[in-house]
């Protein structure tokens, strides 16, 4: 439940960091039926699916490395029916972003941007 | 956005061009490339990107698709790193679409952005004049052999960088010049000159050199054979200009120039009598030259020669007999081999 609790408060860590460099949220916690995107920003014309990862440290790796292919194929596939939802099909450029977010101690947090971290 | 350059691949012994289409476009991220290219160019995905990155240019994520045309063509050259690097930077606009028709890109990147040579420049430089292309772009280590094409500006790369700012006007390019050697007198290590004695075989491969006949030479371990053998490309006449070029494409397109320019001498080959019937003859899926067609113009040397396998010593009946064999049967390209077939046994 711990776990829970801490993924949460980085995701809203990460949304206010995207907020902060100018990027307007369009969606948080977009869920269907093939999966589910943390954030979803819009800077310009260029529209983020952003994965928020959360950890403690990187004991068992860096947060981006739990962003693995299976993980990757379904926000993919997540961010097609937001697309298609919203008629954007082919008329917006997309990016998948990872954040990765570190939570120390003290109630501190740091961000990590990983832009374009991979590709459909 | 839509842009166009031209690279090129080989095909049995000659160049071919190909249209290299680069779009990118709004849309999910990602990075195809189609029109039978080869493994070697599907790796060019990650050369390409990683080279324009570390060239210090940053392109946003787009769609992009990469055709390569004609698309019935197998495509086998790394040479095509650099057409699709400049039609990616053209389709993204940072340099201009216009100027590029009259180009044709010949290189590999290495992941810093670095131009390496490739094998097969000399037939696709052949190709370039003839379709009309302005200038061709080369790595520095392929210059000497884009030279040998006349008429032909031909510009020498170190790095993509170095091209983007050519392209962008930012950096002035000068055509490379061909390297104003003086004809040095040929030099031959085995010297036919240097045989004493040996009167009768000498005046046997004296006829053949002067006919172009096929030699067997017969005898007692020991009596020479080789040694003879070795030395009758030296009394062949020089290779005219024309003849040099052909025999140069060939070892071009083996990779066996290794940053030479022109071959003049008459080819040499002495392949081992356990080389495999392809080996000999060439071809495969992907055409290359046996050295039935490495010895084009020169010498086919077979020592040993009842211990080549009957199936190889049969397939050579062909170009033995008619003086020319297809690197392909179903595909136009051809390639004619004239050259003297020598073979030597032994009676033990």
């Amino acid at each position: 439940m711990k776990n829970q609790i801490l993924g949460r408060q980085g995701e809203q860590v990460a949304a206010d960091f995207l907020l902060r460099h100018g990027y307007e949220i369009c969606a948080r916690n977009f869920r269907v039926p093939v999966g589910e995107i943390d954030i979803i920003a819009r800077q310009g014309e260029v529209l983020a699916f952003v994965e928020v990862k959360t950890r403690r440290g990187t004991r068992y790796g860096t947060p981006a490395q739990a962003v693995n292919f299976h993980k990757q194929k379904k926000i993919v596939q997540t961010a097609r029916w937001f697309l298609r939802q919203k008629h954007l099909e082919d008329r917006c450029f997309c990016r998948f972003d990872v954040i990765e977010v570190y939570a120390l101690p003290e109630r501190k947090w740091r961000v990590h941007h990983l832009a374009g971290a991979f590709e459909g | 956005m839509f842009a166009r350059t031209f690279g090129a691949t080989t095909l049995g012994v000659d160049g071919l061009i190909i249209d290299v289409e680069v779009d990118a476009a709004a849309g999910l991220p990602g990075f195809d490339i189609v029109g039978l290219a080869d493994a070697l160019v599907k790796e060019a995905k990650e050369r390409v990107r990683t080279a324009i990155r570390n060239s210090g240019i940053q392109l946003r994520q787009e769609k992009v698709t990469i055709n390569l045309a004609p698309a019935d063509v197998r495509k086998d050259s790394s040479g095509l790193d650099l057409p699709i690097a400049v039609g990616l930077l053209a389709a993204y606009g940072l340099v201009s679409a216009p100027t590029l028709d009259k180009y044709l890109f010949a290189a590999e990147l290495s992941l810093e952005g670095e131009c390496r040579g490739i094998r097969g420049i000399l037939p696709m430089a052949v190709k370039a004049k003839e379709a009309g292309f302005e200038a061709v772009f080369v790595a520095r280590d392929n210059v000497a052999e884009a030279l040998l094409v006349d008429g032909l500006e031909v510009y020498a790369l170190e790095n993509l960088q170095q091209l983007v700012d050519f392209l962008t006007g930012q950096e002035r390019l000068l055509p490379a010049k061909p390297a104003s050697g003086t004809a040095e007198a040929r030099a031959f290590g085995d010297d036919f000159a240097d045989v004493q004695g040996q009167f009768q075989a000498k005046r046997a491969l004296e006829i053949a050199a002067a006919g172009g006949h096929n030699v067997l030479m017969v005898g007692v371990p020991g009596a020479g054979k080789t040694m003879l053998a070795r030395r009758l490309s030296t009394i062949l006449p020089p290779l005219s200009r024309d003849e040099a070029l052909e025999v140069t494409k060939i070892y071009s397109i083996a990779g066996m120039l290794r940053g030479r320019g022109l071959i003049e001498e008459r080819p040499f080959r002495s392949p081992h009598h356990t080389s495999s019937m392809t080996s000999l003859i060439g071809g495969g899926s992907v055409p290359r030259p046996g050295e039935v067609t490495l010895a084009h113009h020169g010498v086919l040397f077979l020592d040993e020669l009842p211990e080549f396998s009957k199936k190889s010593l049969e397939v050579l009946r062909e170009p033995l007999d008619i003086g020319w064999r297809y690197t392909q049967l179903s595909k136009p390209p051809c390639k004619e081999s004239r050259l003297t077939f020598e073979a030597a046994f032994s009676f033990t």
